[in-house]
């Protein structure tokens, strides 16, 4: 009960700071985790009126593209197994999901490790790992390798879809969307670090580091609106127990020994500068060769883009609900269940 | 595109709804299966009398707390027993891939026996095919079961729900389908959660003596939050639960943590919700109690009439509980 108290306390303080600042506040989560969490927690109706939450580009499953998704069908008609995490099945490639081409037979295990999969890949097996992910995931990837490389295993390549997260921040700040804070991603802050969030100062955007749990993210906006009323920039970060501010460094130095930055596509954002990240050229024998045609890789009616950058929301777009839903998922937010519209979805945001 | 089944059709969510309501029942055409519960209750020879048929495909046939031979029993018995019947007769039949080991066959069978006797319903038909290998996965088991009504006067219905009635769930949920995903995922939680597996018929029968219970549901395939959805649309009222009073074991919540699960759309093989009166709740609370320790009330029929589930937050927001949309789970059933 006394937890209760002290809970209604920050709410109302919260309200308050939002009432002193004197409208409704935009704030953008960036990361699926919190979307689904925000929207689980009943934060949308606890704040209505106060605070219109943005979820943004911070899915990793959200933001892979069809191409992608094609090119590991391709591999799989091409007798390969395909280890991914399960997430990803659902994604829409050009004709099917990797769910419908396991469906058909084709060899897709689900893993939970790409370090287990290595461990488990059969003699006779061409393994690929599918990776996918923003800076949380890469890690696993880069000691993936390294296991492969101790155990001299030439049965096993990497077909990389890593993406980073400040190029798409970046990008959104600067040219699409306008907010009053935003709320950064506790995972991929845990291995950049606060540090590895002091770009987002030189927007004057006040925002703050969260975790994911119901606490965390009502200690995080009482932090943000407090920021946001004191127009302070600076990073905060309500997640110490995790994050430092240099972020792990041994995670670090294991991404840049075997990774390097390259161009992505982000499913609803397009093709971006530095977005990506691919093996270094001297692990390329690891490294799938994946073809992408760009230009085929929207689909026209999908608003994602839009709902991405806080334009729309999920049910303003014409596919929601009529075509695009999460069995029948037409767009980066409606795939996986951390994404916007699948959230809205589920959880009912217009209610 | 050719329409395929895929999995979220048998997952006891959404889709299998669709399935039946926009294939099954229009080419059947039964009025009787048109009022689509677990059990179809009717009258034979001035009789109430009722059915019910279940198949069970689970992966493990062994899991902490039960196999598939118990779990063939009680589901269809329990799906009896929710309809406000006491059950009489049972049928089983078996789909056995070649190569099953005849040794876990007798096992499984012993089970089905002894909680058939517990259940005092006697097995009086069965039928047995084999497939060639690589045809069916181990064995696949369907059981029938016939009731008749405990008390003609006080039948659970749908149509007997009403606004301001009571939720109230019979024990903590999601335990089997964590149990069962305990087992697939090798996650060294094997030892850790017991499915909820067993019979609800002790305590149905001594709840349906001293309350009139409006309407009962066991919580299967999607859980608590698919049943609920389900009471929903059938009785066109909206229900209203609070998170804070939904019971779930600290083991059960710690797996759905690691593998991003959600405990209200986890399967349940031995828990049920009863709707009552409010004058009624303390006494039905009570009784459920004696069971599981868990039971407890856990939201309202609503007057308003959405036909939608919602969810009261811990810090007082308000979301919508769908149905289950996702495939969530493997063969849990």
């Amino acid at each position: 009960m006394q937890t209760l108290e002290k809970v209604n306390t920050i709410i109302n303080t919260i309200k308050n700071n939002i009432e002193k600042i004197g409208r409704q506040l935009r704030i953008i989560e960036v990361c699926g985790t919190h979307t689904v969490s925000i929207y689980r927690n009943g934060f949308h109706t606890l704040f209505k009126g106060y605070i219109d939450f943005i979820s943004g580009p911070g899915c990793p499953v959200c933001v892979t593209h069809e191409g992608y998704i094609d090119n590991l069908i391709e591999l799989a008609k091409m007798n390969h197994t395909i280890y991914t995490f399960g997430d990803l099945l659902k994604v829409p490639g050009k004709s099917m999901s990797l769910a419908e081409a396991k469906a058909k037979g084709a060899k897709i295990k689900i893993m939970y490790s790409p370090v287990d999969a290595v461990e488990n890949i059969a003699e006779d097996e061409e393994a690929i790992i599918a990776a996918v992910g923003f800076e949380t995931t890469v890690p696993a990837f880069a000691l993936s390798l390294e296991k492969v490389l101790e155990k001299d295993l030439k049965n096993v390549k990497f077909a990389c879809e890593l993406k980073t997260i400040d190029q798409p921040l970046k990008i959104l700040l600067k040219d699409h969307i306008k907010v009053d804070g935003l709320i950064l991603p506790g995972h991929v802050a845990t291995i950049l670090g606060v540090d590895g969030f002091k770009f987002v100062e030189e927007f004057g955007i006040p925002s703050v580091i969260s975790g994911f749990e119901k606490y965390d993210i009502l200690l995080s906006l009482l932090s943000l609106t407090q920021s946001i009323l004191d127009n302070d920039f600076t990073v905060k970060n309500e997640y110490k127990r995790v994050v430092k501010k240099e972020g792990n460094t041994v995670a670090i130095r294991y991404i840049e020994r075997f990774f390097e930055r390259t161009d992505a596509y982000f499913r609803g954002l397009g093709l971006i500068e530095g977005g990506g990240l691919r093996l270094k050229s001297e692990y390329s024998a690891f490294s799938i060769q994946l073809e992408y045609d760009y230009d085929s890789l929207s689909n026209s009616a999908c608003r994602c883009a839009d709902v991405l950058t806080g334009k729309l929301k999920p049910f303003e777009c014409p596919l929601f609900e009529r075509v695009c839903t999460p069995q029948t998922p037409k767009g980066a937010c409606m795939v996986s269940q951390e994404g916007s519209c699948n959230a809205y979805f589920r959880f009912g945001k217009w209610k | 595109m050719m329409r395929t089944i895929r999995k979220e059709h048998g997952n006891g969510g959404k889709q299998t709804y669709e399935l039946i309501d926009n294939l099954f029942k229009p080419i059947f055409g039964s009025e009787i299966l048109k009022s689509g519960d677990d059990s179809t209750v009717f009258s034979l020879n001035g009789m109430k009398v009722g059915i019910s048929t279940d198949s069970f495909v689970v992966k493990p046939y062994f899991f902490k707390g039960g196999d598939i031979g118990k779990l063939s029993v009680c589901g269809t018995v329990n799906d009896l027993a929710v309809a406000g019947l006491e059950p009489k007769y049972i049928t089983v039949s078996f789909i056995i891939e070649e190569g099953f080991s005849m040794d876990d066959l007798e096992k499984i069978t012993k089970s089905m026996k002894k909680y058939a006797d517990l259940a005092k319903v006697e097995v009086v038909a069965g039928d047995t095919k084999v497939v060639e290998k690589g045809a069916a996965d181990g064995i696949f088991i369907n059981t029938t079961g016939l009731g008749v009504a405990r008390d003609t006067q006080k039948m659970p219905s749908i149509s007997r729900i009403k606004g301001n009635q009571v939720v109230i769930v019979s024990g903590d949920i999601g335990r089997h389908g964590a149990c069962i995903y305990s087992h697939n995922e090798d996650l060294g939680f094997e030892d850790r959660i017991e499915s909820d597996c067993g019979l609800l018929l002790d305590v149905i029968s001594e709840l349906m003596q001293e309350v009139d219970v409006a309407y009962m549901k066991d919580l299967t395939r999607g859980g608590l939050a698919t049943a609920l959805n389900e009471i929903a649309q059938k009785s066109g009222f909206d229900i209203k639960v609070e998170e804070e009073k939904i019971p779930v074991a600290d083991e059960v919540k710690a797996l759905c943590d690691i593998l991003g699960l959600d405990s209200y759309y986890l399967a349940c093989e031995g828990r049920f919700v009863a709707i009552v009166n409010g004058d009624e709740k303390e006494k039905a609370i009570e009784i459920l109690r004696k069971y599981n320790g868990f039971a407890c009330e856990i939201g309202k029929v609503e007057e308003s009439r959405e036909k939608r589930v919602y969810l009261s937050t811990t810090f007082g927001g308000t979301r919508i509980l769908d149905m289950l949309y996702y495939e969530m789970l493997p063969r849990i059933c």
